[in-house]
């Protein structure tokens, strides 16, 4: 089981989501974030961050898949360990957990499947970045 | 005033597993087979009291969608147990319910399970009168130690 702390002080705890819903929820992301544009030319800018987080939690699609893996996670605000459920967030003070709740799961749930992409497409990166920047 | 307790939403957890897959009706049933305690009263009133230490085993019955993400899991440990039992690691667990007084206010009720193994294997039925039954993973685990937490 995955443990976190979330910014009121409450614990977040989960557990992964099965292949098929972890696999649905990285897929709404790469939809979702497809129309996003990342230019090698240009540094990474504020703009991109803004891109990123305005398209990431406005999706209704990325919103259904976290629904999904969100009832294997577990909250604890010092009332025991219980299940988020459509009223955990209710109380004004936890709604600062939420999304830092929803990137915890995301971001877990996501990773095991872009692990080993890195090392696979890194000479593809820099061949892509070598055409763009042009000869030395 | 009378006392309000609205309950639903509960959670149960084996072997730092979350579960989710749990299909209908009883879906997690906790009981405790056996007394506590026995008393055995006699002649002129005399009692005569005895602790039952087997009064704090409990037995946990599941039901789960049947090839679900969470059967499998537990299939796993079932497999594992029959294969090697004198190397089973014991499972733990916590089955929380969610409480809530009618006013908002949630507590949580919780059984924290220890020390447990599978009593009983995995039935299978097959059934042409589209009973749902079928379509249902029971497991039936006994736990040594399951004492109870409010919060």
């Amino acid at each position: 089981m995955i443990e976190k702390k979330l910014p009121s002080g409450a614990t977040l705890k989960f557990t992964l989501a099965p292949f098929a819903e972890a696999k649905a929820l990285y897929q709404s992301c790469l939809e979702e974030l497809r129309g996003l544009r990342v230019d090698p030319k240009e540094e990474v800018d504020v703009n991109l961050f803004k891109d990123l987080f305005c398209t990431g939690l406005s999706s209704k699609k990325i919103e259904a898949c976290l629904e999904v893996c969100l009832k294997r996670a577990i909250y604890n605000n010092g009332k025991g360990d219980l299940k988020i459920g459509d009223d955990t967030f209710e109380p004004v003070e936890a709604r600062q957990d939420y999304i830092p709740a929803c990137f915890e799961v995301a971001k877990e749930n996501i990773a095991p499947f872009v692990k080993s992409l890195y090392a696979e497409y890194s000479p593809l990166w820099e061949k892509i970045q070598g055409v763009t920047k042009g000869p030395a | 005033m009378s006392t309000i307790a609205l309950s639903g939403s509960d959670s149960i957890i084996i072997n730092n597993r979350i579960f989710a897959d749990l299909a209908d009706g009883n879906v997690a049933e906790l009981t405790f087979p056996n007394d506590i305690a026995t008393v055995k009263t006699g002649k002129d009133g005399n009692s005569i009291y005895g602790l039952n230490e087997t009064g704090k085993q409990s037995e946990l019955k599941l039901r789960l969608i049947r090839g679900s993400s969470d059967d499998k899991f537990l299939n796993g440990l079932l497999a594992n147990q029959q294969l090697n039992f004198a190397g089973t690691t014991l499972m733990v667990g916590q089955f929380i319910k969610k409480i809530g007084d009618g006013v908002g206010n949630i507590k949580s009720d919780t059984y924290i399970m220890s020390g447990g193994v599978f009593t009983k294997q995995v039935e299978a039925k097959s059934n042409v009168e589209g009973e749902s039954e079928q379509s249902v993973s029971i497991y039936t685990m006994k736990f040594s130690n399951s004492p109870r937490v409010i919060t």
